[in-house]
C-alpha cells in the first residue's frame, strides 16, 4: 500500500469513527419520540415534554461560516443546530452542503442540524443519505427525516425497513411509529416477523382495531421482551384511540401467560400507571397481578 | 527384452487332464523381433476367422443379508441381459474380486474358487480351486482364458479352460499378465505392460509377439474385431505389427480437462476388489466404430459419480450432461450408445451423441460393484423398459444448469468444468442460467465465483442481464443476495448495452451492493450511460468523493466523474473541477480528477 493510500485510509477511518460517535446521540434523541422504551412511552400518557428554548440565531454569521472552510462549517452547523428553528433561514445553505457532499463528520452534523432547523420541505436534500454506504449515516439520515416528517420521509423510512443493516431497519421501524405512518402497518408486521424488534412498539403506536388484535395475538409467539414494547405502546394510548375494554383484555392476556416475565411486567406497569390513567385498566392490572401471583401486590 | 527370464511352468492338472505346456519361448527375454513377420502371418491366418460378439449383460455383486438358519454365501451375483428376451439370474457364491464378462461367460473368484457362469442364463459352467486374484478373462465361445495374480500378487497364472471345465493350459510366470482375449484357439496375452503374446493353446507355443510403444495391458474383442490397448486402442489388422513405430491403426480419446483424471481403460494388471472404488465412478467409455478406425458416434462418455457427460470425440467439448440419483459404477459402450450401471442397480442405455435414454434395466438390488458388457447390443433389440416419449428435449444450457444446481460437495470439480462450458455456449439462455446460479442461495459458494466469471464474459442474452439488474437486495422480501452486479456490468459493457444503464445507475446508490461490484458498474457506465443517468451520477459523485472508504469505491467515483465530464454540461465539468480543488475530496480521488483535464482552456 502506498503512503498516500495509508493516509487516506486512516483519514477515512477517523471520519467513520467520528460519525459513529455522533450518530448514536442523534438516533437516541429520535428514539425518545419513537417511544421504543416501554418506561418512557408509558410516561407519554402525561403529555409530551416542551422543547427547551433555543438561543437566538445570528443567521448572517452562520451562513458565512457555512460557505467557509471545514472548521468554520463545523462551527456554523453547531451554532445553527443550537439555535433550532430560529436558524431556519440557513437551511438552504445546509442543503447545499449536503448536495455538494462533505466529509463523514460534517455530513452527520449537517443532517442533525437540518433536522433541528428545517421542515419537510428540506427532506429531499437528506434522502440520498438514507442510502449512503455508511450505516451510521443512513441511521442519521432516517432520524433526521423522522424529525422533518412528511410523505417523502415516510416513504424513505418504509424503504429502509428492507435495509441490509439491522440497526438501520430498527431506526426506520421506530421512525414509522413516531410519524404515525399507518400506511406502513403491513410492512411493520412483516418486519416484526423478520426479527425487527423495533416494529413492535411502532405497531403499538399506530395500530387500529384489527392490527392491534393481530399484534396482541403474537403474545406467546414472539419474545416477551419484544412484544411487550408494542403492548406498552398500546396501553399508553388515549382512550379515544384504544378503548379501555381492549386494554383490559390485553392485560388479561398478559396475566394468562402466568410467566415470571409477565408478572414482572404487570408489576412494573402497576407502578408506572399514572393517576390520570383509566381506573378500570388500573383495576384490571391489580387483579391480574393478584390472579397471577396468588397474593396481593 | 528387459526384465527377468521368462518362466513357463509345466501345467499342473488338478484332476482335469489339461494339455502340456511348453517351457521354451513364451514370455522369454531373448525374443528376437522378426519385423512383424509372424504377426502378419497370424493375422492373415485369422482374418477370415469369425469373431463372436460378446454377450450383452450387466452383472452386479450384491452382499447377501445374513439369513436365519443355514449360513449363506457372503455374496450373490445378479445378472440381467441387456438385449430383449433374456431373463434375470442370480448365483450365490463368495466374491473376492471384480467379476469379468468375456464372450459368453461370466468369470468370478472367491472363497478359494474360480468359477464360470453362462452370461445370459447364470448357469454354472465350471468351478475349480484357485488362490490368485482374478485380473481378467477372454472367451471365444469354447475356451475361456483367465489371468490371475500369482501367490502374493506377484507374477501371474494363466489358465485356458474349456467350457466343460477341463484345463487345457496353465502357465505361471513372474511377469504381470493383463486381460487376455481368445481368437481362433490363440490366447492373446498382454504382459509386462508393453507386449502381447499370441499363444497357441493347441501347441502351447508362442506363435507371435507384438510390441507397443505405450502401455498395453488389455486384449478384447468388440464389434467383431480384436483390439489391444490401455491408453489407446490398437486394432488387430495387417498394420498392427508396426505398433512400436506408431504406424498401426490406433484410436485415442482427445485431450480433456475432466476432473479426477478418468481413464478409458484401467491397467489390466490391476487388482480390483468386489466393491467399486472411486476410479470405477470416475471413468470414460467409448467404443470403436464399425470399421474399428475411429470412435463410434464421434462421441465418448465420462462419468463422475452421479453425473454422466457426453463429449465430442474430435474437440473434447461437452455435448450433453445428465445426473442420476446414484453413483455410476461401470459402463460399456456399444454402437450408438452406452450402458451405464449405477449403485442402485439400474442400468441405463443412453445415446452416446445426445444422452437421451434408450432403455433402462434394473438389477433389483443395491450393488457393491457392477460389470457391464454391451458389445452385442443393437438398436431395436434393447431389453428392459423402453424410454418414454421425451418431453421437449432440454438444451445443453438447461442440462448443465440442472446438474450444477444440486448441492453435493464431491460434485464441485465437474460442476466447475460444466460452468466453464456453460459460459462459452452461444445460447442466450446460458446467460440466464449463469445469473440464476449466481443468485440462487443454494448454489455452492465455491461455484458462485465461477458463475460470475463466466457471466462477465457473456456477449448475448442482454434481456436477462437487464432483468437481473432490476433486482436489489430486499430484506423484507427475503431477497438476501444482491445480484452479481460486477459480472452483469461487465457483460452489459461487453454487449455495449445502453438499455442496462438506468439499472446500473440505480445500483450505484444501493448500499447492499459490494464496493467491488459498484466499481464495475461505474466503469461500465463510462461507456453505456446516457444523459438520463446524470442525476444519479451527480448524487453518487457528491456522496462519495469525500467518503469513499476503499479503493474500489474511489475508482468508482473517478469513473463517474469521467462520465459526468463526457455526458454532462458545463455545470458538471464545473462540479468535477471544484471537487478536484476541494481539500475535503479524498487525496487519491482528487489526484485522478485533476488528470481529467476539465479546466476550461
Amino acid at each position: 500500500m502506498q503512503t498516500g493510500q495509508r493516509t487516506w485510509m486512516a483519514r477515512a477511518a477517523w471520519m467513520l469513527l467520528g460519525v459513529a460517535c455522533l450518530t448514536p446521540r442523534v438516533a437516541q434523541s429520535e428514539e425518545k419520540t419513537a417511544g421504543t422504551d416501554p418506561k418512557k412511552s408509558a410516561s407519554a400518557t402525561r403529555g409530551p415534554k416542551a422543547a427547551p428554548p433555543s438561543a437566538p440565531a445570528n443567521v448572517t454569521a452562520i451562513a458565512e461560516k457555512l460557505r467557509s472552510g471545514p472548521s468554520d462549517v463545523r462551527a456554523g452547523l453547531t451554532e445553527a443546530k443550537a439555535a433550532g428553528k430560529s436558524a431556519r433561514s440557513v437551511a438552504p445553505a445546509v442543503e447545499e452542503l449536503l448536495r455538494a457532499g462533505t466529509n463523514l463528520e460534517l455530513t452527520g452534523l449537517a443532517l442533525s442540524t437540518l433536522a433541528e432547523i428545517g421542515d419537510e420541505a428540506n427532506a429531499a436534500a437528506i434522502l440520498p443519505y438514507a442510502r449512503h454506504r455508511v450505516p451510521e449515516l443512513r441511521k442519521a439520515a432516517l432520524s433526521a427525516l423522522t424529525r422533518l416528517r412528511g410523505a417523502q420521509a415516510r416513504a424513505a423510512l418504509r424503504e429502509a425497513l428492507s435495509d441490509s443493516d439491522a440497526g438501520v431497519r430498527g431506526v426506520a421501524a421506530g421512525g414509522l411509529g413516531a410519524l404515525k405512518a399507518t400506511e406502513a402497518t403491513a410492512d411493520l408486521f412483516v418486519a416484526l416477523d423478520h426479527n425487527v424488534p423495533e416494529a413492535a412498539s411502532s405497531l403499538g403506536l399506530i395500530c387500529t382495531a384489527e392490527p392491534c388484535e393481530k399484534l396482541v395475538a403474537k403474545l406467546g409467539t414472539l419474545r416477551f421482551d419484544v412484544i411487550v414494547t408494542g403492548l406498552d405502546a398500546i396501553l399508553a394510548r388515549p382512550a379515544g384511540e384504544v378503548s379501555d375494554e381492549f386494554k383490559i383484555r390485553l392485560v388479561e392476556r398478559v396475566r394468562d401467560l402466568r410467566s415470571e416475565p409477565a408478572r414482572n411486567y404487570l408489576r412494573d406497569l402497576q407502578a408506572r400507571w399514572h393517576m390520570d390513567g383509566s381506573r378500570r385498566v388500573k383495576q384490571a392490572i391489580d387483579q391480574a397481578l393478584i390472579a397471577s401471583s396468588g397474593s396481593p401486590p | 527384452m528387459k526384465g527377468g527370464s521368462a518362466m513357463l511352468v509345466a501345467a499342473f492338472t488338478i484332476g482335469c487332464g489339461g494339455g502340456q505346456t511348453r517351457l521354451d519361448s513364451v514370455f522369454s527375454s531373448d525374443w528376437r523381433d522378426d519385423g512383424g513377420v509372424a504377426v502378419r502371418r497370424l493375422h492373415a491366418k485369422l482374418a477370415s476367422f469369425p469373431v463372436r460378439r460378446n454377450a450383452p449383460v450387466a452383472v452386479g455383486v450384491v452382499e447377501n443379508a445374513p439369513g436365519g438358519g443355514l449360513p449363506a454365501p457372503s455374496h450373490m451375483l445378479v445378472g440381467a441381459p441387456l438385449a430383449e428376451g433374456g431373463a434375470y439370474w442370480s448365483y450365490s457364491h463368495p466374491i473376492d474380486g471384480r467379476p469379468q464378462i468375456a464372450g459368453s461367460v461370466v468369470v468370478a473368484a472367491g472363497g478359494g474358487e474360480l468359477f464360470a457362469l453362462d452370461a445370459l442364463t447364470g448357469r454354472p459352467l465350471w468351478v475349480r480351486q484357485s488362490g490368485g486374484a482374478l485380473r481378467g478373462a477372454g472367451d471365444d465361445g469354447r475356451t475361456t482364458v483367465v489371468s490371475l495374480g500369482g501367490i502374493g500378487d506377484t507374477g501371474s497364472i494363466v489358465l485356458a479352460i474349456a467350457h466343460d471345465g477341463s484345463v487345457l493350459r496353465q502357465l505361471e510366470t513372474p511377469h504381470l499378465v493383463g486381460v487376455p482375449a481368445v481368437l481362433g484357439n490363440y490366447a492373446f496375452l498382454p504382459w509386462q505392460g508393453q507386449y502381447v503374446t499370441a499363444y497357441d493353446i493347441s501347441s502351447g507355443e508362442e506363435n507371435a509377439r507384438l510390441s507397443f510403444g505405450e502401455p498395453v495391458s488389455r486384449a478384447f474383442t468388440h464389434g467383431g474385431r480384436l483390439y489391444f490397448g490401455e491408453r489407446g486402442l490398437f486394432r488387430f489388422d495387417e498394420k498392427v505389427s508396426q505398433a512400436s513405430t506408431r504406424q498401426a491403426s490406433r484410436i485415442a480419446l482427445p485431450a480433456h480437462e475432466l476432473p479426477g483424471e478418468p481413464k478409458w481403460f484401467r491397467p489390466g494388471t490391476e487388482r480390483r476388489g468386489a466393491t467399486a472404488d472411486a476410479l470405477d465412478k470416475v471413468a470414460l467409455f467409448a467404443a470403436p466404430d464399425g470399421a474399428g478406425s475411429a470412435l463410434d458416434s464421434d462421441h465418448f462418455v465420462a462419468t463422475y459419480y452421479k453425473i454422466a457427460v457426453g463429449l465430442d470425440a474430435k474437440t473434447g467439448t461437452v455435448a450433453w450432461v445428465r445426473k442420476h440419483a446414484s453413483d455410476f459404477m461401470a459402463g460399456s459402450a456399444f454402437q450408438g450408445g452406452v450402458a451405464l450401471c449405477d449403485s442402485a442397480g439400474k442400468v441405463t442405455l443412453a445415446s452416446t451423441s445426445t444422452g437421451a435414454t434408450l432403455s433402462s434395466i434394473s438389477l433389483g438390488n443395491n450393488l457393491k460393484s457392477c460389470t457391464v458388457e454391451a458389445d452385442g447390443l443393437v438398436s431395436g433389440t434393447f431389453g428392459g423398459r423402453p424410454a418414454g416419449e421425451d418431453a421437449a428435449p432440454k438444451s445443453l444450457a438447461e442440462q448443465i444448469a440442472a446438474v450444477i444446481g444440486f448441492t453435493e460437495n464431491e460434485m464441485l470439480p465437474i460442476q466447475k468444468l460444466l460452468l466453464g462450458t456453460l459460459g462459452k455456449l452461444e445460447d442466450p439462455k446460458a446467460t440466464k442460467m449463469l445469473i440464476d446460479l449466481a443468485i440462487h442461495p443454494r448454489t455452492p459458494a465455491l461455484l458462485v465465483a465461477d458463475a460470475e466469471r463466466a457471466l462477465s464474459g457473456r456477449r448475448n442474452g442482454a434481456e436477462y442481464v437487464i432483468e437481473a439488474l432490476g433486482r436489489h437486495y430486499d430484506f423484507l422480501k427475503d431477497v438476501l443476495r444482491a445480484p452479481p452486479l460486477g459480472a452483469l456490468a461487465d457483460a452489459a459493457l461487453g454487449m455495449k448495452e445502453s438499455r442496462a444503464a438506468p439499472a446500473l445507475a440505480s445500483h450505484l446508490l444501493d448500499p447492499a451492493d459490494a464496493a467491488s461490484d459498484v466499481r464495475h458498474a461505474a466503469a461500465a457506465l463510462t461507456e453505456i450511460a446516457r444523459k438520463s443517468e446524470l442525476p444519479q451520477l451527480r448524487t453518487f459523485f457528491a456522496l462519495y468523493r469525500t467518503t469513499a472508504a476503499d479503493e474500489d469505491l474511489a475508482a468508482a467515483v473517478v469513473s463517474v466523474a469521467r462520465t459526468l465530464v463526457k455526458l454532462g454540461g458545463p455545470e458538471d465539468k464545473a462540479l468535477v473541477l471544484k471537487a478536484a480543488e476541494d481539500p475535503l475530496t479524498l487525496p487519491p480521488i482528487k489526484w485522478q480528477l485533476a488528470q481529467l483535464n476539465v479546466r476550461p482552456r
